[in-house]
């Protein structure tokens, strides 16, 4: 997991089902140049079953400066091998160069109980 | 080397013949069939003593018990018995002696008439695998020291590969700085070695032109790897150790890792907090200003941070929690789940400690 804002949670990982002891964790304080040369790194390096790059939270100005070219040279390096590239944003960054575009929503959230009592529920 | 002040060595009837009859004074040497037999003569009869085989009981017959090596219990039952020499233990029965004294007693009777055999281990000396060099100009670029450090490496490795040994950790000293490198693994592999070498001296420059280099390593057991038809594929060790170094390199040592749950109620770290959906943090939080500024019931209703604004609509809280309050880090905190009007779904923080709020993360 390459975690571009420092926004992964461990704990909500874990109750998701994430083996953590397989999980290795780059942070990457906000510098989205920095998770893309990590990226390549891993990529290049091989023997992932998944590289997961976080560019939730990255700036619109650090996301306009990747050039569209760096995602067909991840897209050669993986090509030959079983790793999965799984980039995650907030708008499509890879285009063409995706095998496969996922569009996730958050359920509608559920406030169960009475106050003071009141819980968020997953919905 | 038995100690300090013995010394056995195996040699044939030829060499024994070769060693002179008059030995210096102060010094005695014994020859015998057996190497507790021959200590025993050489440490109690003084000059110099060869014993043929057969010999070794007469030999060392008018010897004192306590030449044997020390066991109390049975010397003072041996002393009960009166028993004083190495003659009279030998021609004690056999299987009384085993009844009463048990293995060990068989076993100091056995020394007593020279008859221990056991067969000659060589004491292998502790090698200190370690180069230095000194210049009397400083070096100031990497690619020299790298080269040295090159040269090094092939030397010790070399060393290691003779004893069997792989490298465990490097210790790697530049003028008076010391850095330690630990290996993931047992290797011999100098690229690997001077890759890992190269990566820290990036992260790490020395502060001054070098005029000092040590380079130790510390022995080990040598990897041993056996794979699986059914094992998964992973990142070759070297390799990814490489790639991690480099990675290190650009984002920094401490944002490298492998997460752990902790055992605590810390928010964020532990085990024991209580399971949440899809959450993502802001790092750092965000300082927020709410309304009403004294909460009771209902929670917030209006919030304002430096990159967002809103109504409440719906909020959850507040949740107290605290802990680690022997600890300089110790929390005290108030956190409210906030639904608002946009849709969005905040976790809302109240540091007790600080008086401040915080937005803390976002749920997914």
């Amino acid at each position: 997991m390459i975690d571009t804002a420092n926004a992964f949670d461990i704990c909500s990982a874990a109750a998701a089902g994430v083996k953590l002891e397989k999980l290795l964790w780059i942070r990457c304080g906000g510098n989205a140049e920095h998770a893309l040369r990590a990226a390549d790194l891993l990529l290049q390096a091989g023997g992932f079953g998944v590289v997961a790059l976080d560019l939730i939270d990255a700036s619109p100005q650090a996301l306009a400066r990747i050039p569209p070219t760096a995602w067909f040279r991840f897209r050669r390096t993986i090509e030959p091998t079983p790793t999965v590239f799984l980039v995650l944003a907030d708008k499509p960054l890879t285009k063409t160069c995706a095998a496969k575009r996922v569009s996730l929503e958050r359920k509608k959230p559920v406030f169960a109980g009475a106050a003071p009592f009141k819980i968020l529920k997953a919905g | 080397m038995i100690d300090e002040s013995t010394a056995v060595f195996s040699a044939t009837k030829r060499q024994l013949a070769r060693i002179p009859a008059a030995i210096p004074e102060g010094v005695s040497m014994a020859a015998a069939a057996t190497i507790d037999a021959a200590i025993l003569a050489a440490r109690n009869i003084p000059g110099r003593t060869i014993l043929q085989p057969g010999e070794e009981a007469r030999a060392l017959a008018s010897l004192s018990v306590d030449c044997l090596p020390p066991d109390p219990e049975i010397f003072q039952t041996l002393d009960l018995w009166g028993i004083r020499s190495l003659g009279e233990l030998a021609k004690l029965p056999e299987d009384g002696l085993a009844g009463r004294l048990g293995s060990r007693g068989l076993w100091l009777q056995k020394l007593a008439r020279g008859t221990l055999d056991r067969p000659l281990r060589p004491q292998s000396i502790e090698t200190v695998y370690e180069e230095s060099a000194e210049f009397d100009h400083a070096i100031e670029l990497r690619e020299p020291l790298l080269f040295l450090i090159a040269r090094f490496l092939f030397d010790l490795t070399a060393k290691l590969k003779a004893q069997s040994l792989a490298a465990g950790v490097l210790d790697l000293t530049l003028n008076q700085q010391e850095r330690k490198l630990s290996l993931p693994f047992p290797t011999r592999d100098v690229k690997f070695l001077l890759k890992l070498t190269e990566h820290s001296l990036e992260r790490q420059p020395p502060d001054a032109p070098v005029e000092l280099v040590r380079l130790r390593i510390e022995p080990t057991q040598p990897r041993r790897v056996q794979h699986g038809l059914f094992t998964l594929a992973a990142p070759e060790p070297e390799k990814l150790e490489l790639t991690l170094g480099k990675i290190r390199a650009l984002v920094g040592e401490a944002n490298v890792l492998y997460p752990k749950l902790e055992n605590t109620y810390r928010p964020g770290h532990g085990e024991n907090d209580a399971p949440r959906f899809g959450f993502r943090y802001f790092s750092p939080p965000l300082e927020a200003r709410v309304e009403p500024e004294v909460v009771l019931k209902g929670g917030p209703k209006q919030i304002w941070t430096r990159v967002m604004r809103g109504r409440v609509l719906n909020c959850s809280g507040p949740w107290r929690s605290s802990g680690d309050w022997w600890r300089p880090d110790v929390w005290d905190r108030d956190e409210f789940d906030l639904l608002l009007e946009d849709g969005a779904l905040y976790r809302l923080v109240h540091d007790r400690n600080e008086r401040k709020w915080f937005l803390e993360g976002t749920y997914d």
